[in-house]
């Protein structure tokens, strides 16, 4: 696997041309890494950059009052966070690393000279855009009409259609570097809700999760588990 | 009635659904079982402070409480 995660994400929707993917190389170099749980940008905080995980897990989310915290978007190697969001005078939410993750800081002036220079990465990186919008669109469904296990089902094919998109799966195995207690985050479960929801899981053999190394004996099952459609990835190829 | 359990974890939210168990002893072996399980998914989890599981009745009344203890030993750490 030679390219960049944010290559091979954007070479989802199209192949890329030689020219835009040197360019995107360049992009992402130098790049930062943030230790696990430490925060990338602040809601508060006004945006300079865009960024882009090249490397581990990180998260939109919003602590509340009462100091829960519910988590907004999963970012995986690849998304971008968000691709005009120098426009905002600040940001709305937090952007944090839930693993130890190594993110590229792309300048507003790059950004808009792609949009005026190269019209396919342009379409590219606005197929991203309405990916991660479309992604919240179904969370949304999910936390409002999904009971737990369906919410949860849901989510873990998710994470593997979208890993598998960027050549991170392996035999229906993937890297799951979460704690439940982020999941739950996620989820909006308490963590020993989500604890019976996945060990009921692992008796019905929809998941085989060792460590953090989530493995998925029969694709097909937790696909009808889910009620999984995945037109909402607009992936050109899906499961 | 099959008797219901809720499994508080310290430092996280109250258990909102509960299990059906048989009785206390096959409640106090489900949250065993989950100390260690959160644990192992992990491992700071202790360090964190948050390391004990309360066990209620329907009623919301106490009944165990299943804690993992990490304690430092002066000797072995003064040797090193």
């Amino acid at each position: 696997m030679n390219s960049n995660a944010w290559t091979r994400k954007l070479e989802q929707v199209g192949a890329l041309n030689p020219d835009d993917k040197l360019l995107l190389d360049k992009l992402v170099t130098p790049s930062w890494r943030y230790r696990a749980e430490e925060d990338i940008i602040r809601a508060g905080d006004t945006p300079t950059h865009v960024n882009v995980i090249l490397n581990g897990w990180a998260c939109r989310y919003k602590i509340l009052r009462n100091g829960q915290r519910q988590i907004l978007a999963l970012l995986l190697p690849g998304d971008i966070c968000d691709l005009t969001v120098f426009l905002l005078r600040a940001m709305d939410h937090t952007i944090g690393s839930l693993t130890e993750t190594t993110v590229a800081k792309v300048s507003p002036e790059d950004i808009l000279s792609i949009i005026a220079s190269r019209p396919n990465l342009t379409q590219s990186l606005w197929w991203s855009s309405l990916q991660d919008e479309s992604v919240l669109r179904e969370w949304i469904v999910g936390l409002g009409r999904r009971d737990a296990y369906e919410r949860t089902a849901h989510l873990l094919y998710e994470i593997y259609l979208r890993l598998k998109g960027i050549g991170l799966v392996d035999d229906d195995s993937f890297s799951l570097p979460m704690t439940q207690a982020q999941l739950s985050d996620i989820l909006g479960l308490t963590n020993v809700h989500l604890n019976r929801v996945l060990q009921r899981m692992r008796t019905e053999n929809l998941i085989v999760l060792r460590g953090k190394s989530m493995h998925f004996p029969n694709v097909a099952l937790i696909r009808a588990a889910a009620a999984f459609d995945p037109d909402y990835l607009h992936l050109k190829n899906s499961d | 009635m099959i008797p219901k359990y809720f499994f508080d974890l310290d430092g996280h939210d109250p258990d909102d659904t509960g299990e059906d168990l048989t009785d206390a002893l096959e409640a106090r072996k489900a949250a065993i079982e989950l100390l260690g399980q959160v644990l192992e998914d992990d491992p700071m989890y202790a360090l964190q402070g948050h390391w004990r599981v309360t066990i209620s009745d329907r009623l919301r009344r106490q009944l165990y409480t299943v804690s993992v203890v990490v304690e430092s030993t002066a000797t072995v750490l003064g040797r090193e």
